[in-house]
């Protein structure tokens, strides 16, 4: 009986008390990482598959732009260009905005400027041709277009 | 005795309900992170029209893929899968003036690639996919990698990394004695670079992503310059 009792003060119930710890460690990894979308995406977006991609080296030099069917079924059924929280009314709009985000680069980052284009997979290639029209009107000519990984055809 | 109670109650703060908390801000965040999936195909567009000096390509030097409203290939005015588009690219690059009616070299062969304005954008991607991967295929073979490797190839990375550096240069000297017939020229490319073979490349270079009277493309995918990209930009600062 002596001993029994020992045991039980020797093993007492696992201290919980690391557990906020461990959980706040994982608390600020995901706080860290997160990045709140700035923007509410107004338009349909299901991006296309692709094999080739290549990763996004400098994400302060891009600036997104979505392309896709409204959500809102209010605004009609034809694609929309959404820039930062607006929908575009036309494609030359875009050179305005791009413009703008430009600007908010440092000098030297400027000449990196990126957008990348994230278009519904259903939409149709005139839109994004005429904002590609456009982006080379003001000499803003690299692009991404936004893909997923899809399988290798071979 | 009274006094000793309440001082035992506030001794220490009871701490298990902080797991609870932090687990409720964990989830949170949990649920908000959207991992971002920055990847995509990349493309420099072709300047503006009026900027476009005209240059004449001989037709067999271009490869032209149609893609009309339905989404159906036109390759070389003919009907084709596009399971088969990949490896029609690489033996119109490879050529090397085999066949009469293609390429004569690859720094000549340039591919067209037109769709019509219906296309729905998830066939355009697809389409420049497989002449992309065509591209790399060959580059990934000219290197001497698999094609994984190759698109995995992580430029920042490859800067602290002398032996992929190592392997760049090598490929580099072995081409000078090549000949222009290998993609790989353009290694060493360099815009200011006064050497005047590499400016020959370029010019050259520089002709071939042009659009001319033949090509009238809407774009022009020449995804030589970023075979020399890509490996450039893992080379150290060049000392000649």
């Amino acid at each position: 009986m002596a001993q029994f009792r020992k045991q039980n003060k020797t093993l007492p119930a696992i201290s919980t008390a690391s557990l906020p710890d461990i959980v706040f460690m994982l608390l600020f990894f995901f706080m860290v990482t997160t990045v709140l979308r700035e923007t509410d995406i107004k338009v349909t977006y299901s991006a296309p598959g692709a094999t080739q991609l290549e990763q996004i080296e400098k994400k302060s030099v891009v600036s997104h732009l979505y392309v896709g069917f409204p959500k809102d079924t209010k605004l009609g059924k034809e694609a929309r260009i959404q820039a930062n929280d607006v929908l575009l009314n036309a494609p030359n709009e875009v050179r305005q905005w791009v413009v703008n985000e430009k600007s908010k680069l440092r000098k030297n980052e400027q000449g990196e400027h990126t957008i990348s284009l994230k278009v519904d997979r259903d939409a149709k290639v005139g839109i994004v041709t005429d904002i590609e029209t456009e982006l080379r009107e003001i000499d803003s000519r690299r692009v991404i277009y936004n893909a997923n990984r899809a399988a290798d055809a071979k | 005795m009274m006094k000793k109670r309440s001082s035992g109650g506030s001794q220490e703060i009871n701490a298990s309900s902080m797991a609870d908390i932090a687990f409720l801000l964990l989830i949170f965040f949990l649920v908000t992170t959207t991992i971002a999936s920055d990847k995509g195909l990349t493309i420099i567009l072709p300047p503006k029209k009026e900027n476009q000096p005209q240059i004449e390509k001989n037709e067999r030097n271009v490869y032209v893929v149609l893609v009309n409203s339905r989404n159906q290939l036109l390759v070389e005015g003919e009907p084709m899968n596009l399971a088969d588009l990949r490896a029609g690219v690489k033996k119109f690059i490879l050529n090397n003036g085999a066949d009469k009616n293609s390429s004569d070299n690859p720094l000549e062969a340039a591919v067209s690639f037109k769709t019509d304005r219906a296309t729905k954008h998830a066939t355009y991607v697809r389409v420049y996919d497989e002449i992309t991967a065509a591209y790399n295929e060959i580059r990934a073979e000219k290197l001497g990698v698999s094609t994984k490797e190759f698109m995995s190839f992580d430029k920042e990375k490859a800067k602290k990394e002398p032996a992929l550096v190592q392997k760049a240069e090598t490929f580099a000297q072995k081409t000078d004695f090549v000949g222009d017939d290998v993609v790989g020229n353009y290694l060493n490319y360099d815009e200011n670079s006064k050497d005047k073979r590499k400016q020959r490349m370029i010019d050259a270079y520089k002709a071939a992503r042009t659009s001319s009277k033949v090509l009238f493309v809407e774009k022009y995918y020449d995804v030589q310059k970023q075979f020399p990209k890509r490996i450039s930009k893992a080379e150290p600062t060049k000392v000649e």
